[in-house]
Protein backbone atom coordinates (compact mmCIF):
# COMPACT_ATOMS: atom_id res chain seq x y z
CA UNK A 1 0.00 0.00 0.00
CA UNK A 2 1.71 3.38 -0.76
CA UNK A 3 1.20 6.33 1.36
CA UNK A 4 -1.23 7.60 -0.87
CA UNK A 5 -3.68 4.91 -0.89
CA UNK A 6 -3.39 5.09 2.91
CA UNK A 7 -4.04 8.35 3.18
CA UNK A 8 -7.38 8.02 1.27
CA UNK A 9 -8.31 4.91 3.50
CA UNK A 10 -7.61 6.79 6.44
CA UNK A 11 -9.88 9.68 4.94
CA UNK A 12 -12.63 7.32 3.69
CA UNK A 13 -13.15 5.85 7.14
CA UNK A 14 -13.01 8.95 8.92
CA UNK A 15 -16.19 10.55 6.54
CA UNK A 16 -17.67 7.67 7.26
CA UNK A 17 -17.56 7.19 10.58
CA UNK A 18 -18.69 10.99 10.67
CA UNK A 19 -21.78 9.85 8.49
CA UNK A 20 -22.77 6.99 10.50
CA UNK A 21 -22.35 9.41 14.01
CA UNK A 22 -24.69 11.91 12.13
CA UNK A 23 -27.12 9.28 10.90
CA UNK A 24 -27.11 7.53 14.14
CA UNK A 25 -27.65 10.61 15.90
CA UNK A 26 -30.40 12.25 13.92
CA UNK A 27 -32.05 8.48 13.81
CA UNK A 28 -32.31 8.22 17.65
CA UNK A 29 -33.98 11.94 17.86
CA UNK A 30 -36.04 11.46 15.55
CA UNK A 31 -37.15 8.41 17.55
CA UNK A 32 -37.23 9.78 20.98
CA UNK A 33 -39.02 13.14 19.51
CA UNK A 34 -42.77 13.06 21.22
CA UNK A 35 -44.27 13.20 17.92
CA UNK A 36 -44.81 16.69 17.63
CA UNK A 37 -44.45 18.15 13.93
CA UNK A 38 -42.02 21.05 13.38
CA UNK A 39 -42.46 24.62 13.32
CA UNK A 40 -40.39 25.57 10.57
CA UNK A 41 -43.47 26.65 8.35
CA UNK A 42 -41.04 27.84 5.90
CA UNK A 43 -40.44 24.74 4.39
CA UNK A 44 -44.30 24.23 3.72
CA UNK A 45 -44.92 27.41 2.79
CA UNK A 46 -43.84 27.89 -0.93
CA UNK A 47 -44.37 24.13 -1.82
CA UNK A 48 -47.34 24.29 -4.54
CA UNK A 49 -48.22 20.52 -3.56
CA UNK A 50 -49.16 21.78 0.24
CA UNK A 51 -52.67 20.68 -0.50
CA UNK A 52 -52.56 17.44 -1.50
CA UNK A 53 -49.60 16.94 1.27
CA UNK A 54 -50.22 13.95 3.32
CA UNK A 55 -46.93 14.20 5.56
CA UNK A 56 -47.44 15.06 9.18
CA UNK A 57 -45.78 18.15 8.74
CA UNK A 58 -47.67 18.99 6.05
CA UNK A 59 -51.05 18.26 7.26
CA UNK A 60 -50.63 20.34 10.56
CA UNK A 61 -49.14 23.43 8.96
CA UNK A 62 -52.76 22.60 6.92
CA UNK A 63 -54.80 23.02 9.62
CA UNK A 64 -52.38 26.26 11.38
CA UNK A 65 -53.50 27.96 8.54
CA UNK A 66 -56.66 26.66 7.91
CA UNK A 67 -55.67 25.21 4.17
CA UNK A 68 -58.62 23.28 2.43
CA UNK B 1 -37.18 -0.40 -18.36
CA UNK B 2 -36.15 -4.09 -20.00
CA UNK B 3 -37.93 -2.96 -23.02
CA UNK B 4 -36.23 0.04 -23.44
CA UNK B 5 -32.52 -2.32 -22.60
CA UNK B 6 -33.64 -4.61 -25.46
CA UNK B 7 -34.53 -1.88 -28.33
CA UNK B 8 -31.17 -0.30 -26.88
CA UNK B 9 -29.11 -3.22 -27.78
CA UNK B 10 -30.93 -4.38 -30.35
CA UNK B 11 -30.97 -0.98 -32.53
CA UNK B 12 -27.54 0.41 -31.02
CA UNK B 13 -28.86 3.55 -32.08
CA UNK B 14 -28.45 5.78 -28.58
CA UNK B 15 -28.13 9.70 -30.85
CA UNK B 16 -31.69 8.29 -31.86
CA UNK B 17 -33.03 7.69 -28.75
CA UNK B 18 -31.55 10.93 -27.34
CA UNK B 19 -33.17 13.32 -30.25
CA UNK B 20 -36.62 11.45 -29.75
CA UNK B 21 -36.07 11.84 -25.89
CA UNK B 22 -35.16 15.26 -26.14
CA UNK B 23 -37.96 16.46 -28.74
CA UNK B 24 -40.25 14.59 -26.29
CA UNK B 25 -39.01 16.74 -23.99
CA UNK B 26 -39.47 20.14 -25.26
CA UNK B 27 -42.81 19.37 -26.98
CA UNK B 28 -43.96 18.39 -23.44
CA UNK B 29 -42.61 21.74 -22.02
CA UNK B 30 -43.72 23.84 -24.92
CA UNK B 31 -47.49 24.46 -23.27
CA UNK B 32 -45.27 25.67 -20.19
CA UNK B 33 -45.49 29.59 -21.19
CA UNK B 34 -49.67 29.20 -21.39
CA UNK B 35 -49.78 28.08 -17.76
CA UNK B 36 -47.38 30.67 -16.55
CA UNK B 37 -49.50 33.49 -18.29
CA UNK B 38 -52.45 32.24 -16.37
CA UNK B 39 -50.32 32.35 -13.47
CA UNK B 40 -49.53 36.16 -13.45
CA UNK B 41 -53.09 36.69 -12.61
CA UNK B 42 -54.27 35.76 -9.71
CA UNK B 43 -57.51 33.92 -9.67
CA UNK B 44 -60.85 35.54 -8.50
CA UNK B 45 -61.89 34.80 -4.94
CA UNK B 46 -65.71 33.86 -4.65
CA UNK B 47 -66.96 33.59 -1.17
CA UNK B 48 -69.62 31.04 -0.84
CA UNK B 49 -69.35 30.11 2.49
CA UNK B 50 -69.15 26.46 1.83
CA UNK B 51 -65.97 25.31 3.64
CA UNK B 52 -64.65 21.41 1.98
CA UNK B 53 -64.14 18.69 4.95
CA UNK B 54 -60.53 18.08 5.37
CA UNK B 55 -59.57 14.63 3.70
CA UNK B 56 -58.03 12.27 6.19
CA UNK B 57 -55.05 10.72 4.54
CA UNK B 58 -53.61 7.31 6.36
CA UNK B 59 -50.16 8.93 7.16
CA UNK B 60 -48.73 4.82 7.00
CA UNK B 61 -49.29 5.11 3.53
CA UNK B 62 -47.01 8.57 3.28
CA UNK B 63 -44.55 6.53 5.41
CA UNK B 64 -44.57 3.64 3.03
CA UNK B 65 -43.84 5.94 -0.11
CA UNK B 66 -41.44 7.52 1.49
CA UNK B 67 -39.51 4.04 2.28
CA UNK B 68 -39.85 2.39 -1.02
CA UNK B 69 -38.29 5.94 -2.41
CA UNK B 70 -35.31 4.89 -0.44
CA UNK B 71 -35.29 1.15 -1.26
CA UNK B 72 -35.64 2.72 -5.47
CA UNK B 73 -32.70 4.74 -4.69
CA UNK B 74 -30.45 1.95 -3.27
CA UNK B 75 -31.41 -0.25 -6.28
CA UNK B 76 -31.04 2.20 -8.78
CA UNK B 77 -27.67 3.36 -7.32
CA UNK B 78 -26.55 -0.70 -6.96
CA UNK B 79 -27.60 -1.33 -10.80
CA UNK B 80 -25.76 1.88 -12.04
CA UNK B 81 -22.53 1.01 -10.04
CA UNK B 82 -22.81 -2.36 -11.53
CA UNK B 83 -23.43 -0.85 -15.33
CA UNK B 84 -20.56 1.42 -14.63
CA UNK B 85 -18.04 0.09 -12.79
CA UNK B 86 -18.47 -4.32 -13.84
CA UNK B 87 -20.86 -4.18 -17.65
CA UNK B 88 -18.77 -0.71 -18.51
CA UNK B 89 -22.13 -0.34 -20.29
CA UNK B 90 -22.89 3.56 -21.90
CA UNK B 91 -26.12 2.42 -22.74
CA UNK B 92 -27.30 1.11 -19.62
CA UNK B 93 -26.83 4.20 -17.81
CA UNK B 94 -28.38 5.99 -20.51
CA UNK B 95 -31.52 3.40 -19.87
CA UNK B 96 -31.00 3.92 -16.17
CA UNK B 97 -30.82 7.57 -16.66
CA UNK B 98 -34.13 7.85 -18.44
CA UNK B 99 -35.82 5.30 -15.63
CA UNK B 100 -34.47 8.51 -13.07
CA UNK B 101 -35.83 11.04 -15.23
CA UNK B 102 -39.56 9.25 -15.59
CA UNK B 103 -39.39 8.11 -11.61
CA UNK B 104 -37.84 10.57 -9.66
CA UNK B 105 -38.31 13.26 -11.93
CA UNK B 106 -42.34 13.66 -13.55
CA UNK B 107 -43.47 10.54 -11.04
CA UNK B 108 -41.99 11.67 -7.76
CA UNK B 109 -42.17 15.23 -9.00
CA UNK B 110 -38.59 15.70 -8.18
CA UNK B 111 -38.82 15.66 -4.37
CA UNK B 112 -37.41 14.47 -2.42
CA UNK B 113 -34.18 14.87 -4.16
CA UNK B 114 -31.00 14.24 -2.39
CA UNK B 115 -29.83 17.69 -3.47
CA UNK B 116 -32.71 19.56 -1.71
CA UNK B 117 -31.93 16.92 1.62
CA UNK B 118 -29.03 18.55 1.90
CA UNK B 119 -31.18 21.60 3.53
CA UNK B 120 -33.46 19.27 5.90
CA UNK B 121 -29.50 18.14 7.06
CA UNK B 122 -28.46 21.46 7.90
CA UNK B 123 -31.86 22.50 9.53
CA UNK B 124 -31.85 19.29 11.84
CA UNK B 125 -27.88 20.14 12.75
CA UNK B 126 -28.33 23.49 13.52
CA UNK B 127 -32.23 23.33 15.09
CA UNK B 128 -32.23 20.48 16.83
CA UNK B 129 -36.21 20.74 17.36
CA UNK B 130 -36.48 19.88 13.50
CA UNK B 131 -37.13 16.40 13.19
CA UNK B 132 -35.78 15.65 9.83
CA UNK B 133 -37.75 12.70 8.41
CA UNK B 134 -35.28 9.84 8.05
CA UNK B 135 -36.10 9.44 4.05
CA UNK B 136 -34.53 13.13 4.12
CA UNK B 137 -31.45 11.59 5.77
CA UNK B 138 -31.20 8.43 3.35
CA UNK B 139 -31.75 10.30 0.39
CA UNK B 140 -28.38 12.77 1.59
CA UNK B 141 -26.38 10.27 3.12
CA UNK B 142 -26.49 6.85 0.63
CA UNK B 143 -25.82 8.91 -2.19
CA UNK B 144 -22.27 10.39 -0.71
CA UNK B 145 -21.71 6.30 0.11
CA UNK B 146 -21.63 4.58 -2.47
CA UNK B 147 -19.60 7.93 -3.91
CA UNK B 148 -17.03 6.60 -1.19
CA UNK B 149 -16.45 3.88 -2.68
CA UNK B 150 -17.58 4.01 -6.37
CA UNK B 151 -17.29 7.32 -7.87
CA UNK B 152 -19.88 9.79 -8.51
CA UNK B 153 -22.40 6.83 -10.03
CA UNK B 154 -25.35 9.05 -8.68
CA UNK B 155 -24.71 11.60 -10.97
CA UNK B 156 -24.04 9.43 -13.54
CA UNK B 157 -27.94 8.44 -13.94
CA UNK B 158 -29.79 8.32 -10.68
CA UNK B 159 -29.85 11.99 -10.18
CA UNK B 160 -32.93 13.21 -12.09
CA UNK B 161 -31.43 16.88 -12.60
CA UNK B 162 -28.45 15.12 -14.03
CA UNK B 163 -30.12 12.46 -16.13
CA UNK B 164 -32.13 15.64 -17.95
CA UNK B 165 -29.50 17.34 -18.51
CA UNK B 166 -27.10 14.74 -19.85
CA UNK B 167 -29.76 12.84 -21.97
CA UNK B 168 -30.19 15.85 -23.73
CA UNK B 169 -26.50 17.05 -24.38
CA UNK B 170 -25.73 16.79 -28.24
CA UNK B 171 -23.31 18.52 -29.60
CA UNK B 172 -20.87 19.11 -26.65
CA UNK B 173 -18.67 22.28 -27.04
CA UNK B 174 -15.16 22.55 -25.38
CA UNK B 175 -15.12 24.88 -22.59
CA UNK B 176 -11.61 26.73 -22.08
CA UNK B 177 -9.67 25.19 -18.32
CA UNK B 178 -10.00 28.76 -16.92
CA UNK B 179 -13.44 29.31 -17.32
CA UNK B 180 -14.61 26.01 -16.13
CA UNK B 181 -12.37 26.69 -13.30
CA UNK B 182 -13.98 30.32 -12.45
CA UNK B 183 -17.55 28.59 -13.03
CA UNK B 184 -16.81 25.80 -10.45
CA UNK B 185 -16.49 28.39 -7.97
CA UNK B 186 -20.28 29.35 -7.94
CA UNK B 187 -21.29 25.53 -6.97
CA UNK B 188 -19.31 26.40 -3.39
CA UNK B 189 -21.09 30.14 -3.41
CA UNK B 190 -24.55 28.58 -3.46
CA UNK B 191 -23.54 25.82 -1.25
CA UNK B 192 -22.49 28.35 1.49
CA UNK B 193 -25.71 30.29 0.99
CA UNK B 194 -28.37 27.29 0.92
CA UNK B 195 -26.37 26.69 4.42
CA UNK B 196 -26.37 29.40 5.69
CA UNK B 197 -29.90 30.25 4.71
CA UNK B 198 -30.91 26.70 5.96
CA UNK B 199 -29.67 27.25 9.51
CA UNK B 200 -31.39 30.49 10.30
CA UNK B 201 -34.67 28.73 9.18
CA UNK B 202 -34.79 31.27 6.73
CA UNK B 203 -35.75 29.31 3.56
CA UNK B 204 -34.55 26.03 1.75
CA UNK B 205 -33.25 28.12 -1.34
CA UNK B 206 -32.20 25.14 -3.62
CA UNK B 207 -35.50 23.89 -3.72
CA UNK B 208 -36.97 27.62 -4.51
CA UNK B 209 -34.68 27.87 -7.18
CA UNK B 210 -34.60 24.06 -8.76
CA UNK B 211 -34.76 25.16 -12.44
CA UNK B 212 -36.04 21.46 -13.01
CA UNK B 213 -38.17 20.94 -10.37
CA UNK B 214 -41.06 23.07 -11.75
CA UNK B 215 -40.93 21.41 -15.09
CA UNK B 216 -40.86 17.62 -13.23
CA UNK B 217 -44.12 19.14 -11.89
CA UNK B 218 -46.07 21.06 -14.66
CA UNK B 219 -46.48 24.05 -12.42
CA UNK B 220 -43.51 26.15 -13.38
CA UNK B 221 -43.50 29.92 -12.71
CA UNK B 222 -43.06 31.75 -15.57
CA UNK B 223 -39.37 33.02 -13.98
CA UNK B 224 -39.02 29.44 -13.15
CA UNK B 225 -39.97 27.73 -16.76
CA UNK B 226 -37.38 30.27 -18.16
CA UNK B 227 -34.56 29.42 -16.52
CA UNK B 228 -35.51 25.96 -16.55
CA UNK B 229 -35.58 26.33 -20.39
CA UNK B 230 -32.80 28.02 -20.77
CA UNK B 231 -30.94 25.55 -18.39
CA UNK B 232 -32.33 22.53 -20.95
CA UNK B 233 -31.35 24.18 -23.88
CA UNK B 234 -27.31 25.00 -22.70
CA UNK B 235 -27.78 21.36 -21.82
CA UNK B 236 -27.70 20.39 -25.74
CA UNK B 237 -24.39 22.32 -25.54
CA UNK B 238 -22.51 22.33 -22.04
CA UNK B 239 -22.42 19.13 -20.55
CA UNK B 240 -24.44 19.31 -17.65
CA UNK B 241 -24.46 23.00 -16.78
CA UNK B 242 -26.69 22.75 -13.48
CA UNK B 243 -24.30 19.43 -12.22
CA UNK B 244 -20.72 21.49 -12.78
CA UNK B 245 -21.45 25.19 -12.35
CA UNK B 246 -24.39 25.39 -9.71
CA UNK B 247 -25.28 21.80 -8.07
CA UNK B 248 -24.17 22.62 -4.05
CA UNK B 249 -24.79 18.87 -3.34
CA UNK B 250 -22.10 18.36 -6.12
CA UNK B 251 -19.70 19.83 -4.12
CA UNK B 252 -20.13 17.48 -1.64
CA UNK B 253 -20.13 14.35 -3.85
CA UNK B 254 -17.11 15.92 -5.62
CA UNK B 255 -14.79 15.86 -1.82
CA UNK B 256 -16.61 12.36 -1.35
CA UNK B 257 -15.11 10.98 -4.86
CA UNK B 258 -11.71 12.01 -4.45
CA UNK B 259 -11.37 9.18 -1.78
CA UNK B 260 -13.39 6.36 -3.51
CA UNK B 261 -12.03 3.06 -3.12
CA UNK B 262 -13.12 1.90 -7.06
CA UNK B 263 -13.77 4.35 -9.83
CA UNK B 264 -14.50 4.21 -13.28
CA UNK B 265 -11.50 3.97 -15.49
CA UNK B 266 -11.34 4.28 -18.98
CA UNK B 267 -9.55 1.56 -20.05
CA UNK B 268 -10.29 -1.65 -18.86
CA UNK B 269 -6.72 -2.87 -19.48
CA UNK B 270 -3.31 -1.38 -19.47
CA UNK B 271 -3.56 2.27 -21.79
CA UNK B 272 -1.86 2.23 -25.27
CA UNK B 273 -1.37 5.93 -25.15
CA UNK B 274 -3.23 5.53 -28.11
CA UNK B 275 -5.06 9.71 -27.46
CA UNK B 276 -8.16 8.59 -28.71
CA UNK B 277 -10.16 9.41 -25.37
CA UNK B 278 -8.57 12.45 -25.04
CA UNK B 279 -11.34 14.92 -25.97
CA UNK B 280 -14.16 12.47 -25.43
CA UNK B 281 -15.73 14.04 -22.12
CA UNK B 282 -18.03 16.56 -22.37
CA UNK B 283 -17.14 17.68 -19.20
CA UNK B 284 -13.29 17.81 -19.39
CA UNK B 285 -12.92 15.42 -16.93
CA UNK B 286 -9.99 13.38 -18.24
CA UNK B 287 -6.68 14.04 -16.72
CA UNK B 288 -3.82 13.64 -19.13
CA UNK B 289 -0.49 12.30 -18.69
CA UNK B 290 2.46 15.00 -17.50
CA UNK B 291 5.62 13.57 -19.57
CA UNK B 292 8.48 13.57 -17.32
CA UNK B 293 9.95 17.12 -19.18
CA UNK B 294 7.43 19.32 -17.90
CA UNK B 295 8.44 18.70 -14.65
CA UNK B 296 10.01 21.04 -12.73
CA UNK B 297 12.37 20.23 -9.89
CA UNK B 298 10.52 19.04 -6.61
CA UNK B 299 11.75 22.22 -4.49
CA UNK B 300 10.62 25.06 -6.31
CA UNK B 301 7.30 23.90 -6.77
CA UNK B 302 6.85 23.15 -3.33
CA UNK B 303 8.23 27.11 -2.53
CA UNK B 304 5.58 28.33 -5.20
CA UNK B 305 2.95 25.86 -3.46
CA UNK B 306 3.38 27.30 0.08
CA UNK B 307 3.84 30.78 -1.05
CA UNK B 308 0.40 30.61 -2.60
CA UNK B 309 -0.79 28.25 0.39
CA UNK B 310 0.25 31.78 2.61
CA UNK B 311 -2.49 33.66 1.04
CA UNK B 312 -5.02 31.40 1.90
CA UNK B 313 -5.58 32.75 5.61
CA UNK B 314 -5.72 36.34 4.09
CA UNK B 315 -8.21 35.56 2.10
CA UNK B 316 -10.26 33.89 4.33
CA UNK B 317 -10.60 37.16 6.82
CA UNK B 318 -10.53 39.26 3.77
CA UNK B 319 -13.81 36.87 2.47
CA UNK B 320 -15.26 36.93 6.17
CA UNK B 321 -14.92 40.50 6.94
CA UNK B 322 -16.44 41.29 3.18
CA UNK B 323 -19.55 39.03 3.58
CA UNK B 324 -20.05 40.42 7.33
CA UNK B 325 -20.32 43.84 5.79
CA UNK B 326 -23.36 42.56 3.69
CA UNK B 327 -25.22 40.34 6.58
CA UNK B 328 -27.90 42.68 6.73
CA UNK B 329 -28.79 42.77 3.50
CA UNK B 330 -28.28 38.70 3.38
CA UNK B 331 -30.65 38.72 6.43
CA UNK B 332 -33.49 40.09 5.10
CA UNK B 333 -34.58 36.98 3.06
CA UNK B 334 -35.77 36.03 6.70
CA UNK B 335 -39.07 36.84 6.90
CA UNK B 336 -39.49 38.14 10.23
CA UNK B 337 -36.70 40.32 9.78
CA UNK B 338 -37.88 41.99 6.93
CA UNK B 339 -41.58 42.16 8.70
CA UNK B 340 -39.78 43.77 11.33
CA UNK B 341 -37.57 46.22 8.66
CA UNK B 342 -41.23 47.12 7.24
CA UNK B 343 -42.80 47.68 10.58
CA UNK B 344 -39.82 49.64 11.16
CA UNK B 345 -40.52 51.97 8.30
CA UNK B 346 -44.05 51.95 8.76
CA UNK B 347 -45.55 55.45 8.85
CA UNK B 348 -49.55 54.87 9.67
CA UNK B 349 -50.59 58.89 8.88
CA UNK B 350 -48.97 58.55 5.37
CA UNK B 351 -48.88 54.77 3.94
CA UNK B 352 -51.40 51.91 3.71
CA UNK B 353 -50.14 49.01 5.80
CA UNK B 354 -48.77 45.92 3.84
CA UNK B 355 -50.99 42.69 3.91
CA UNK B 356 -47.97 41.12 5.93
CA UNK B 357 -48.67 44.24 8.73
CA UNK B 358 -51.98 43.73 8.93
CA UNK B 359 -51.72 39.97 9.66
CA UNK B 360 -49.50 40.75 12.27
CA UNK B 361 -51.34 43.22 13.69
CA UNK B 362 -54.79 40.92 13.59
CA UNK B 363 -52.13 37.91 15.41
CA UNK B 364 -51.45 40.45 18.59
CA UNK B 365 -48.34 39.49 18.79
CA UNK B 366 -46.08 42.62 20.83
CA UNK B 367 -43.85 44.40 18.05
CA UNK B 368 -41.15 44.56 21.25
CA UNK B 369 -41.13 40.35 20.68
CA UNK B 370 -41.06 40.29 16.94
CA UNK B 371 -37.81 43.18 16.86
CA UNK B 372 -36.14 40.60 19.34
CA UNK B 373 -36.39 37.66 17.65
CA UNK B 374 -35.34 39.62 14.12
CA UNK B 375 -32.52 40.98 16.16
CA UNK B 376 -31.52 37.74 17.06
CA UNK B 377 -31.91 36.46 13.64
CA UNK B 378 -29.57 39.21 12.10
CA UNK B 379 -26.72 38.07 14.67
CA UNK B 380 -27.18 34.37 13.75
CA UNK B 381 -26.35 36.02 10.02
CA UNK B 382 -23.44 38.36 11.05
CA UNK B 383 -21.77 34.82 12.58
CA UNK B 384 -23.22 33.10 9.36
CA UNK B 385 -21.60 35.62 7.07
CA UNK B 386 -18.39 35.59 8.81
CA UNK B 387 -17.96 31.85 8.10
CA UNK B 388 -19.67 31.76 4.73
CA UNK B 389 -17.15 34.53 3.51
CA UNK B 390 -14.17 32.54 5.55
CA UNK B 391 -15.27 29.25 4.08
CA UNK B 392 -14.98 30.86 0.36
CA UNK B 393 -11.87 32.27 0.92
CA UNK B 394 -10.80 29.01 1.94
CA UNK B 395 -12.07 27.42 -1.69
CA UNK B 396 -10.77 30.36 -3.96
CA UNK B 397 -7.02 30.11 -1.95
CA UNK B 398 -7.36 26.46 -2.55
CA UNK B 399 -7.94 26.72 -6.26
CA UNK B 400 -5.50 28.99 -6.41
CA UNK B 401 -3.03 26.24 -4.86
CA UNK B 402 -4.29 23.67 -7.05
CA UNK B 403 -3.49 25.16 -10.08
CA UNK B 404 0.19 25.22 -9.53
CA UNK B 405 0.45 21.67 -8.69
CA UNK B 406 0.84 19.25 -11.51
CA UNK B 407 0.89 15.56 -10.32
CA UNK B 408 3.11 12.98 -12.45
CA UNK B 409 0.65 10.33 -14.63
CA UNK B 410 1.74 8.24 -17.07
CA UNK B 411 -2.12 7.57 -18.41
CA UNK B 412 -5.06 9.12 -19.29
CA UNK B 413 -7.49 8.77 -15.74
CA UNK B 414 -10.63 9.91 -15.01
CA UNK B 415 -10.43 13.46 -12.81
CA UNK B 416 -11.58 11.07 -9.57
CA UNK B 417 -13.12 14.60 -8.32
CA UNK B 418 -14.98 15.94 -11.77
CA UNK B 419 -15.63 12.79 -13.51
CA UNK B 420 -19.28 11.90 -12.93
CA UNK B 421 -18.92 8.26 -14.59
CA UNK B 422 -21.05 8.95 -17.58
CA UNK B 423 -19.52 6.19 -19.22
CA UNK B 424 -18.75 8.03 -22.46
CA UNK B 425 -15.26 7.59 -22.64
CA UNK B 426 -15.28 4.09 -22.74
CA UNK B 427 -16.56 3.70 -26.02
CA UNK B 428 -13.31 5.66 -27.38
CA UNK B 429 -10.86 2.99 -26.14
CA UNK B 430 -9.53 0.48 -28.61
CA UNK B 431 -8.70 -1.62 -25.86
CA UNK B 432 -12.30 -1.99 -24.51
CA UNK B 433 -13.17 -3.97 -27.76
Amino acid sequence: MNRRRFLHNIGRGTILSVLAIFSGTMIFRNLNSNGDSCDFDFVCRNCKKVKGCRLPDGIDYKKKNSIQ
Amino acid sequence: MSEILKYLTQTGNIKKLVTMLSMFILLLTSGFPLFAQQQRFPKPEFESGYTQPVTSMPEARADFYAWFDVLILVIALSLITWLILKKRSRRGVLAMSVFSILYFGFFREGCICSVGSLQNVTLALFQPEYSIPISALAFFVIPLVYTLFFGRTFCAGVCPLGAIQDVLLLRPVTMKTWLQKVLGLIPYIYLGLSVLYAATATDFIICRYDPFVGIYRFDATFFMFTIGAIFLLLSAFVARPYCRFFCPYGVLLNWMSRFSKHHLTITPNKCIQCRLCEDSCPLGAINKPVPVKVMEDRPSATKRFIRLSLIIPLLMILGGWTLSNFHENLAKVNTKVRLANELMLFKPDVMLPSVEIEAFKTAGTPVQELYSEAAVIVEQFYLGAWILGGFLGLVFGLTLSSLSVFKYREDYTPDKAECVSCARCLKYCPVER
